[in-house]
C-alpha cells in the first residue's frame, strides 16, 4: 500500500509536467486508484474517502490545487493503512506532514486576504501541533515518561480542543470553502487515524487520560455553547467541528482513565478500547463527510457569509451531525454512552453519560440555524456532487450500521 | 379464519365504503359487511370448536392476537353481529339523504369490529385494540351532527345554577369520550400491573397463573374501573344519556349491541378469574353495590324524562346495573363456595339487547314521523303507526320484564343472583330494594307508550314507518317472544318478585294507559329532582369544568410565569452571554491565540501534576 501511495504522489507530481492537463483530473484519476487500493487492502473508510475526493474533482476545475486535493487524499488513506495494515507510525506522521501542506494550499486558493490568513493561521497552529505530537511519540518510545503528555499537547492543537481552538474558528470562517471541507475531511480524518495508532502502540496512562477528559469534556461545552450564538455557516461549523472532535478525544481518554476492560454488545465481547476506536472513526467520518458536503456546495470566497444558493441535500449532512438517528452522526454519540455504560456503576461514567446526552440536546438549536441557513438560502438549488455523495453516504452508512449489529446478533 | 371474517367484514366493508361518493354505495356495502359478519358469527357458533386461536404479536409486553371461542364468546359474537346488521339495514333508510353519510358509515362499521374484537378477544392487550375502538367510534358516532341543530339537542334550552342543561351532540360526543377515558386510564394500568405481576394479560393464562393470588384488590378496582365508565355504571352514567343527540340507530347501536354492553361483557369473563384472588370480595361488592345503584337511579331518570330516547337511555342504564349487580353476585357466591351462576348474568344482556334495539329503532321511526324528540307533544299514534305501536308494545313488556317475555325471564335470573347474595350477607334492606326496581321499571314502560301511542294530543300528517326500518324492529319484537318462549321450556323462574313486577304494572297501566293525567303537587320537589337526574351535571357540567378551568388558569401563571420565563428567557439569556462572551476568544488575532495555547499548557501540566 505504502508504495502504491508512494507511486500515486509521484506520478501525480510528473503528470502536469508530462501531460499539461488540468490537475483535478490527476485529483480523479488519483481518487480512482487509491479506491482501488483501498478496495483491494479491503479498507471500506479509504474507499469512502476516495470516493469523496472523486466527488470534490468532478464538481469544479480546481487549478493546480487539484494536486493538492490528490496529496491530501492519498495522506489520508495512508494513515488509515497504517492503522489497519498495522504499519509504522511514522508513515502516518508523513501522512499528517503531507495532508498539511496540501491544506494549507487549499484553504487559500481563494488567494483572498482572508484566505491566506486562515491558511497562515492553520498551517502555524497545525504546526505546532505536528511538532509536539512527533517530539511526543519519539520521546515516548525513548522511554521519556513526559512524551505522551506533549503528544497529548500536540493532539489537542491539532484537532482545535479548547483552550488551543480560535485558530480553528479563523480557519473554517475565512479560509476557501472548499479547503475548508478538505481541511475537516481530510486533515481531521488523518490526524484521528494517527491517534488510533498512537494509542495502539504506547502504554496507556491513567494520569494523561485524566486530563484528557477533564480537557475534552470542558472542551464540548465550550465549543457547543460558542455555537450558539454563532451566525455563519463557517463559524458554525468550526464550532461543531469542535465539539466533535472532543467527543472523539473522550472516548479514548476515557479508556485511558479508568482502564481497559470488556464488556458485551449485541450479544459480543468487545474490549472498551475497541468500541473508542469505533467512536474515533465513527465521529471522523460523521464531521468529514458531512462538513466537506456543507462547504464543497458553496460558491463564495469565504464561509464567512450567507450562502448565495440553497442546498436542500446538506439537510441530511446537518441532521447527520446533529446526531438524529438512524444517520451517521447518531452512531457515534451511540457507541460514546454504551463504552460509558461498561463503567458503570461507576458515578463518573454516569456523570459522563449525562454530560455528552446535554452537550448533545446544547448543540441542537446551532445546527437548526443551519439548516434554516442552508435549506433557506435563495433558489435555485445548488446541490452538486459532492453533496450528493455526502449526503447519501450519512445516510446509507447511518442504515447500514444497525443491519451489521442486527447481523453479529444473528451469527450468535 | 372464520372469527377474522366475523370480526374484520364490518371494517373492511367500511374501508371499501371510502372508495365512493355513492351514499347508497357506502350504505349497502356496509350493510353487506355486517351481514356477512353476523353469516360467520353464527357459522361458529354452530360449528366451532371452543378453544384459542392465534398468534403472537408484540413479545415483550405479552400482547397476542388471540381468540378465544367459548360459552360466552360464541353466543355474545352471534348476538352483537346480527343486531348490528339489523342496525344497519334499518340505517339505510333512516340514514338516507343525511349530509354526512362518509362519516356515519366508516365509523360504523368500525364501531362493529372494535366490538367484535373486545368479545372474542382472549388477550387483554388486543382486547384493549377493541375497547379504545369502541370509545373513538362512540365518539364519532354520537357527535356526528356536528353542526348542532336544535333538533338534535338533549334537553331544553334553560340553564340550572348557571349551568346549561341542554347538550349538542359535539357537547355530548365530548362528555361520552372523557369520561370513558378517565376509566380507560385505569384499565390500561391495570392490565400493565397483571402482565408485571402475573407476566400473562391472556385469560386462560392468567387463571393458571402462581401469583395470582397474592394479585391485591387494587388492581382489579383499577380494572374495574375501565368497564364501569364504559357501561355507564354510577356516578359515570351521565354520558350515556346525553349520547343521545346521535342517530337514533347510533343509540341502538350502542345500547343493545355494542360499547355499554362491552363494559359488563368484560366484568362477566374476568369474574372466573379474579374470583380466584385474595380479597377479591371487596371488588365484588363493590361491583354489586355500583351495579344496583345505577338500576335504581338510572329507573328513577327514565321514570321522570321528558324524551322518549332519554327514558330508553335510563332504561339502559338500569339494565346494566342490573347485569352488573347480577355479576357482582355472581362473584360473591362463587367466594362461598357456590358454582359460579355467571350464564345468570350473561343472558341479561341478550335479554335486553334484543327489546332495546327494537325500542331505540321503533322510537326512532317515531322521532323521524313527528319531528319531535318530546314526549306528550304529538300522541295517539296507534292510530297511524300500528305496526310500530304493536313491536313497541311488545318489546316494551319485554323490557319492563313481562312475562312470559324473553326481558321477564333474563331479568328474573339475573336478580336471583342479588336476591342469593341478600340471603348470604343478612342484607335486609335489599330485597324490599330489589322490589322497588322491579315495582317502579314497568312504570315507565306504561308511561311511555301510553303517553306515545294511545293518549295525547292529535299527530299531524303522519304515516307507518318504511318498510325497511320497521322490518328490523318489528322483527326483534317478535323474537322477545320467541326467545321468551323457547327460554321458558328450560326454566320459567316463579319468584314473589312477579308480584311487585305485577303491582307495579298495573299501576302504570292505570296511570298512564287507562286513567292518565294525573298529577300530585306534592310529589313535584321529587319529580323535580328526578327529571334534573338528581343534579348530577352541575358536577359534570359545571363543577369538574370549573375545577379545571382554575387548574388551567393556575397551570398556565405558573407556566407563563416559572417555565417561559426560565426556559425562554433566563435560560436562553444567560446562553446567549454566556456564547457571545464565550466567542470573544476568537478575537482574529494570533498573538492572543497562542497567550490562550500557553495558558493551555499551564492549566494541563497543573492538571497533571494533582
Amino acid at each position: 500500500m505504502i508504495e502504491i501511495v508512494t507511486l500515486i504522489l509521484a506520478i501525480s507530481l510528473a503528470a502536469p509536467l508530462a501531460l499539461k492537463i488540468d490537475s483535478r483530473y490527476i485529483a480523479i484519476v488519483t481518487s480512482v486508484a487509491l479506491a482501488s487500493a483501498s478496495v483491494y487492502y479491503n479498507m471500506p473508510i479509504g474507499v469512502l474517502v476516495s470516493l469523496l475526493a472523486l466527488a470534490m474533482a468532478l464538481d469544479k476545475s480546481m487549478g493546480v490545487f487539484g494536486l493538492a486535493l490528490s496529496f491530501s487524499t492519498a495522506a489520508t488513506v495512508l494513515a488509515i493503512y497504517v492503522y489497519y495494515a498495522p504499519a509504522p507510525v511514522t508513515y502516518a506522521l508523513v501522512a499528517l506532514a503531507l495532508v498539511t501542506a496540501s491544506v494549507y494550499g487549499m484553504l487559500a486558493m481563494g488567494k483572498t486576504r482572508e484566505n491566506v490568513e486562515s491558511a497562515v493561521k492553520y498551517v502555524v497552529f497545525s504546526g505546532i501541533g505536528k511538532v509536539l505530537i512527533v517530539v511526543g511519540y519519539f520521546s515516548t518510545l525513548a522511554g521519556v515518561a513526559e512524551g505522551i503528555y506533549i503528544t497529548l499537547l500536540g493532539f489537542m492543537i491539532e484537532l482545535g480542543i479548547v483552550p488551543f481552538h480560535a485558530w480553528v474558528v479563523d480557519t473554517y470562517a475565512l479560509g476557501a470553502p472548499r479547503g475548508v471541507a478538505a481541511l475537516a475531511a481530510f486533515s481531521k480524518m488523518t490526524t484521528l487515524f494517527l491517534l488510533l495508532a498512537i494509542v495502539r502502540t504506547v502504554p496507556p496512562s491513567a494520569q494523561v487520560g485524566f486530563v484528557a477528559v477533564v480537557i475534552s469534556l470542558a472542551s464540548m461545552l465550550v465549543a457547543n455553547v460558542a455555537g450558539l450564538t454563532a451566525k455563519t455557516l463557517g463559524r458554525v461549523m468550526a464550532y461543531s467541528s469542535i465539539a466533535h472532535m472532543s467527543y472523539a478525544l473522550a472516548a479514548v481518554a476515557v479508556v485511558w482513565w479508568l482502564g481497559d476492560k470488556s464488556t458485551s454488545l449485541f450479544g459480543h465481547t468487545w474490549r472498551v478500547l475497541d468500541l473508542a476506536a469505533l467512536v474515533i472513526v465513527l465521529e471522523a467520518l460523521t464531521t468529514g463527510v458531512a462538513k466537506a458536503g456543507i462547504f464543497s456546495y458553496l460558491t463564495t470566497n469565504t464561509s464567512d457569509a450567507s450562502p448565495p444558493r440553497r442546498s436542500v441535500l446538506n439537510v441530511l449532512n446537518v441532521f447527520s451531525l446533529l446526531g438524529l438517528p438512524p444517520l451517521l452522526g447518531f452512531w457515534p454519540k451511540l457507541f460514546l454512552i454504551y463504552l460509558l455504560l461498561a463503567y458503570l456503576p461507576a458515578p463518573i461514567a454516569i456523570f459522563i453519560i449525562a454530560w455528552v446526552v446535554v452537550n448533545s440536546a446544547l448543540a441542537t438549536p446551532y445546527y437548526l440555524r443551519t439548516l434554516r441557513i442552508v435549506a433557506e438560502a435563495p433558489a435555485p438549488n445548488a446541490d452538486n456532487i459532492t453533496s450528493t455523495y455526502t449526503a447519501l453516504t450519512s445516510t446509507l452508512i447511518g442504515l447500514l450500521i444497525p443491519l451489521a449489529f442486527i447481523y453479529l446478533i444473528g451469527t450468535l | 379464519m372464520e372469527v377474522a371474517l366475523a370480526i374484520f367484514l364490518p371494517l373492511a366493508a367500511s374501508i371499501a365504503s371510502l372508495f365512493s361518493r355513492s351514499e347508497k354505495f357506502k350504505a349497502w356495502s356496509v350493510t353487506l359487511g355486517t351481514f356477512l359478519s353476523a353469516i360467520a358469527a353464527t357459522y361458529l357458533y354452530l360449528s366451532k370448536t371452543p378453544g384459542v386461536y392465534g398468534f403472537d404479536w408484540i413479545q415483550s409486553i405479552g400482547a397476542k392476537v388471540e381468540f378465544r371461542l367459548d360459552h360466552f364468546s360464541l353466543p355474545m359474537g352471534t348476538l352483537v353481529a346480527w343486531l348490528v346488521a339489523a342496525i344497519s339495514l334499518y340505517s339505510v333508510k333512516y340514514m338516507e339523504g343525511d349530509y354526512r353519510p362518509g362519516w356515519y358509515w366508516f365509523f360504523f362499521g368500525f364501531f362493529a369490529t372494535s366490538m367484535m374484537i373486545i368479545v372474542y378477544a382472549e388477550n387483554l392487550w388486543f382486547l384493549l385494540v377493541g375497547w379504545e375502538g369502541v370509545g373513538l367510534a362512540s365518539w364519532a358516532l354520537i357527535g356526528h351532527w356536528y353542526r348542532d341543530e336544535e333538533d338534535k339537542w338533549v334537553g331544553r334550552e334553560e340553564k340550572v345554577a348557571g349551568v346549561p342543561y341542554w347538550w349538542t351532540p359535539s357537547v355530548a360526543g365530548l362528555r361520552a369520550v372523557l369520561t370513558v377515558r378517565f376509566g380507560d386510564a385505569f384499565f390500561l394500568v391495570a392490565i400493565a400491573l397483571f402482565y408485571i405481576m402475573l407476566g400473562t394479560v391472556s385469560l386462560g393464562e392468567m387463571t393458571h397463573a402462581g401469583a395470582l393470588k397474592t394479585l391485591g384488590v387494587v388492581p382489579l378496582l383499577f380494572f374495574a374501573l375501565g368497564p364501569f365508565t364504559k357501561s355507564a355504571q354510577f356516578p359515570f352514567h351521565e354520558w350515556l344519556l346525553t349520547a343521545m343527540t346521535g342517530p337514533t340507530s347510533v343509540s341502538a347501536l350502542i345500547h343493545a349491541a355494542t360499547m355499554v354492553k362491552a363494559g359488563v361483557y368484560v366484568l362477566i369473563i374476568t369474574t372466573p378469574i379474579f374470583v380466584l384472588v385474595h380479597g377479591s370480595q371487596l371488588y365484588f361488592m363493590v361491583v354489586t353495590a355500583l351495579g344496583l345503584a345505577t338500576a335504581i337511579t338510572a329507573t328513577i331518570i327514565a321514570l321522570t324524562s321528558m324524551e322518549y330516547k332519554l327514558v330508553l337511555a335510563g332504561s339502559t342504564a338500569a339494565n346494566l346495573g342490573i347485569i352488573a349487580a347480577a355479576t357482582g353476585a355472581a362473584g360473591l357466591l362463587g367466594l362461598h363456595g357456590h358454582e359460579l351462576p355467571l350464564s345468570l348474568a350473561f343472558l341479561h344482556i341478550a335479554g335486553h339487547a334484543v327489546s332495546k334495539a327494537s325500542l331505540f329503532m321503533g322510537f326512532g321511526a317515531v322521532i323521524h314521523e313527528t319531528a319531535t324528540r318530546f314526549i306528550g307533544e304529538v300522541g295517539k299514534l296507534w292510530r297511524h303507526m300500528k305496526t310500530t305501536g304493536v313491536a313497541m308494545a311488545l318489546s316494551m313488556l319485554s323490557l319492563v320484564g313481562v312475562p312470559p317475555f324473553v326481558g321477564y325471564i333474563t331479568k328474573e335470573l339475573a336478580l336471583e343472583n342479588v336476591f342469593e347474595v341478600g340471603h348470604l350477607y343478612h342484607l335486609d334492606l335489599l330485597t324490599p330494594l330489589l322490589y322497588l326496581l322491579l315495582f317502579t321499571t314497568p312504570i315507565y314502560g306504561m308511561r311511555l307508550i301510553g303517553l306515545t301511542f294511545i293518549h295525547g294530543g292529535e299527530p299531524g300528517e303522519v304515516h307507518e314507518a318504511p318498510v325497511l326500518m320497521w322490518i328490523p324492529y318489528t322483527a326483534l319484537a317478535v323474537a322477545t317472544v320467541a326467545l321468551g318462549g323457547y327460554l321458558a321450556i328450560y326454566k320459567f323462574p316463579l319468584t314473589d318478585a312477579l308480584v311487585a313486577l305485577l303491582a307495579g304494572l298495573a299501576v302504570g297501566f292505570a296511570l298512564y294507559i287507562a286513567r292518565p293525567g294525573v298529577q300530585s303537587k306534592t310529589l313535584r320537589p321529587l319529580w323535580l329532582l328526578a327529571y334534573r337526574r338528581f343534579y348530577m351535571p352541575l358536577l359534570y357540567d359545571g363543577a369538574f369544568p370549573t375545577l379545571y378551568s382554575w387548574l388551567s388558569r393556575a397551570t398556565r401563571v405558573v407556566d407563563n410565569r416559572l417555565f417561559d420565563g426560565l426556559y425562554h428567557n433566563a435560560i436562553p439569556t444567560a446562553f446567549a452571554v454566556l456564547s457571545i462572551q464565550v466567542r470573544k476568544f476568537a478575537s482574529g488575532n494570533v498573538n492572543v491565540y497562542l497567550l490562550y495555547a500557553l495558558i493551555g499548557i499551564l492549566v494541563t501540566m497543573l492538571l497533571l501534576m494533582l
